[in-house]
């Protein structure tokens, strides 16, 4: 027995060191006298460069360096291409860098992103959001952008500083934002036009929402979208109540019940009026194959940037309408935000190549002429000029809506990310339902958001 | 003493090497260690790591915090939501798995004739459990049961009129996921096929020369010899019914108002979405016990009804 065990001791030992060979490694990252020395080095490395100080002496790496970057985003098959293309395009000019692309869809991003948080195995260059980019710089996750800014590695013309705002975590930014959107609401030109309404979307109320729909199925028999579906419409009606979402300890929401109540009213006599396709249809809804890219409904809640994506899918002309004001608000909710941003692992090997080529995506002519406002309108405004003179009908659309909209933004929002805004945003959805599906009057609904919300929100901040 | 210790060891160096190639256990140690090794680190280890986890407050980004029972507790009592998707697997497992094993052993039965093609059959058969929870099967299924779909059309056609959809109807949600996975009988339509290849034709003809009929035959000669198939299929399926997890996720999101959240849904939601790992690894424990349990009954019953040829 004592025979066996020692027999598959050796073996197993024999296995883990094979099992340990650094497969795809970066030659950069030291330790070639066995191979577990170097996973030992690999892992202490790691530890150091969560450590700010120790990060900027590491980061040395010689120019012209073989490095393998890998690059991950969410998107729609519109931002694929585009971003495929200029992978493409900035290997061919460096040939020495390979790029490794990953590419999901939302929230399947996120989670593959925790796992990959969890196991280590981050990508070098990633995709985030404002939220999500507080939440993981707090871990130590992400790679500090303040000194790549200051040395002008990262160009960031000093109109936009202002735009770090949402990603500053203790005084260090930890994002660079890859473009601006607004919220708005999709419209099918054509519709309109046959309809032959017209709406000023700059000082338009709920109310005056619910009448446009009203007049246009009266006209032309077309359905609106759910207003409230999937709860997006809510970063923007928030903002009608404060200049921040939350509560200064992020335990609850500035909104209450009441002013919740008749954005859900206004949707849920729409709905019972047959104005809107029945919410089974929105049930395992696929963007592409959805009620509004159809032709089934002409209005849809979307981000601006999307607009382009939007065309696609749909096939037939999209433009965009600013979100309308609560009548029962404090304040107007015209609000512009980055819709995304470029951040850096933390663990990263080598995080000068990795700027170099976030600096690229950012700031480059030949890259933006590609990538065009899909993530939002650039916040280099010779790029925005650039792109401005020779831009497509819908590019310009999304140019002056996002221009008209920072016009019409009165108020500085507070950037805000409490922890459990996913199960908030499930308590919405959720909520929502059992409101369409008749089990709930929008007054239950708005109490029980609210009170579940800021019960979830006490619970995790 | 001492003398023949050292002896023993000298004679077991020299013939290690063949004591080795010639000992039936130790070659069968060396055959499986592959097995072994990978079971230890990917089934043991993370094992123990969730459980550990489940007593745990982890946010997978950051360390965890040991909270004792207190994840069991709010499961237990104050997550309405477990139940309801605890008792959603459960109405699945108890519908659907008995449908696919009859499904399976009747198309079985079928394809045990052979006729021409029956091979092309077969494979065709199979097909939908080669394709299972992907993106084409959940458009698919929307097609048929959406709003619009093919399901109401032929209902229209027969003059009933149903404009919504089944997919998204709180009360026919789950019944199309059953649907689907009764139609995905693949894999234990194989294992019966094998188990009715394996009754001996001596049987029939015995039995038709005694003048059996048909239904006679498979009552009296292929069920109770199919038993233990049976019973496989059972244990398997039924595990794999409790772990009902891509459907859900594809398909429905879980929705509509969650009548379609599988238990490993919303573990799968809660840990990588919620970021409540530890939750989710609680909830992964109460899951297995459960499984667990469901097993030794169908074991404890199997004396009752599966016969076993060599018993007699």
């Amino acid at each position: 027995m004592k025979r066996l065990l020692s027999i598959g001791l050796v073996i197993c030992l024999i296995v883990s060191i094979f099992g340990c060979t650094p497969g795809k490694q970066n030659s950069g990252s030291g330790g070639n006298s066995s191979s577990q020395t170097s996973k030992a080095e690999e892992s202490s490395k790691q530890e150091a460069s969560k450590q700010e100080e120790s990060k900027q002496e590491t980061s040395t790496a010689p120019v012209d360096e073989k490095f393998t970057m890998r690059f991950s985003w969410w998107g729609n098959d519109t931002r694929n291409e585009m971003t495929a293309k200029i992978i493409d395009m900035y290997t061919t000019e460096n040939p020495n860098i390979t790029i490794e692309p990953e590419f999901l869809a939302f929230s399947a991003y996120w989670e593959k992103l925790a796992t990959q948080a969890a196991g280590g195995t981050l990508a070098d260059v990633m995709q985030f959001n404002e939220t999500r980019t507080q939440e993981y710089a707090r871990k130590n996750l992400l790679y500090p952008l303040n000194s790549f800014v200051e040395s002008g590695a990262l160009y960031v013309d000093p109109s936009a500083m202002g735009t770090f705002g949402d990603y500053t975590y203790e005084g260090k930014y930890y994002g660079i934002n890859a473009g601006s959107n607004a919220l708005g609401i999709h419209y099918d030109v054509a519709t309109l036009k046959e309809a032959g309404v017209t709406v000023d979307d700059t000082k338009w109320t709920y109310e005056d929402y619910e009448q446009l729909v009203r007049d246009v199925y009266a006209k032309t028999g077309k359905k609106a979208d759910l207003i409230t579906q999937g709860g997006t419409i809510l970063s923007s009606y928030y903002r009608n109540f404060g200049t921040q979402t939350y509560a200064d300890d992020l335990k609850s929401y500035i909104m209450t019940a009441e002013q919740l109540q008749p954005l859900l009213e206004v949707d849920y006599r729409l709905y019972q009026d047959g104005l809107t396709p029945t919410y089974d249809n929105y049930v395992g809804e696929v963007w592409g194959d959805d009620v509004f890219s159809k032709g089934e409904t002409w209005l849809r809640v979307h981000w601006s940037n999307e607009l382009d994506a939007a065309n696609n899918y749909a096939g037939r002309e999209i433009s965009i309408f600013a979100c309308p004001i609560a009548s029962n608000g404090t304040q107007n909710p015209f609000w512009i935000r980055g819709s995304m941003n470029w951040s850096v692992n933390a663990a990263t090997t080598n995080p000068d190549e990795c700027i170099k080529f976030v600096n690229w995506v950012v700031n480059s002519e030949e890259c933006n002429k590609v990538l065009g406002s899909e993530r939002g309108v650039s916040i280099n405004p010779q790029i925005r000029e650039m792109l401005s003179q020779n831009a497509t009908p819908i590019l310009q659309d999304v140019f002056n809506f996002v221009d008209k909209v920072s016009k019409l933004q009165t108020v500085a929002y507070k950037s805000q990310a409490p922890v459990g805004t996913n199960e908030v945003s499930t308590l919405i959805t959720d909520s929502l339902a059992e409101m369409f599906y008749g089990m709930a009057t929008p007054e239950e609904t708005a109490k029980k958001i609210v009170e579940e919300a800021n019960k979830i929100l006490a619970n995790n901040n | 003493m001492a003398d023949s210790r050292t002896a023993a060891t000298e004679t077991s160096r020299q013939g290690l090497w063949s004591r080795i190639v010639n000992n039936d256990n130790i070659c069968g140690y060396i055959f499986i260690a592959p097995f072994i090794i990978g079971f230890l680190v990917f089934t043991i280890i993370p094992m123990g790591a969730s459980l550990f986890l489940s007593f745990t407050k982890y946010d997978i980004l950051g360390a965890p915090q040991w909270i004792g029972l207190q994840n069991f507790k709010t499961m237990f009592t104050q997550d309405p939501k477990f139940w309801k998707s605890f008792w959603v697997t459960v109405k699945y497992v108890f519908i659907a798995i008995p449908l696919r094993l009859l499904f399976a052993l009747m198309i079985a039965l079928v394809l045990s004739k052979d006729t021409k093609g029956t091979s092309f059959y077969r494979a065709s058969y199979y097909l939908p459990s080669l394709i299972g929870g992907s993106i084409a099967i959940a458009v698919l299924w929307k097609r048929i049961f959406g709003t619009g779909s093919v399901i109401n059309s032929l209902l229209a056609m027969l003059g009933i009129n149903i404009n919504y959809s089944w997919i998204g109807n709180p009360k026919t949600a789950l019944l199309t996921l059953i649907i689907l996975a009764v139609w995905q009988f693949g894999s234990p339509m194989l294992i019966f096929l094998s188990g009715i290849k394996q009754i001996p034709r001596s049987y029939y003809e015995a039995a038709r020369i005694d003048g059996a009929s048909g239904g006679a035959c498979f009552f009296r000669i292929t069920l109770p010899l199919l038993t233990p198939v049976i019973f496989f299929n059972l244990i398997m399926q039924m595990i794999t019914g409790f772990m009902v997890f891509t459907q859900g996720y594809i398909i429905t999101e879980g929705g509509p108002l969650d009548s379609t959240l599988f238990y490993a849904l919303y573990m799968y939601r809660q840990s990588f979405t919620y970021y409540n790992m530890g939750y989710g690894c609680a909830m992964a424990w109460f899951m297995l016990v459960i499984i667990a349990i469901m097993t030794s009954i169908v074991f404890k019953s199997s004396s009752a009804w599966v016969y076993y040829e060599s018993m007699e």
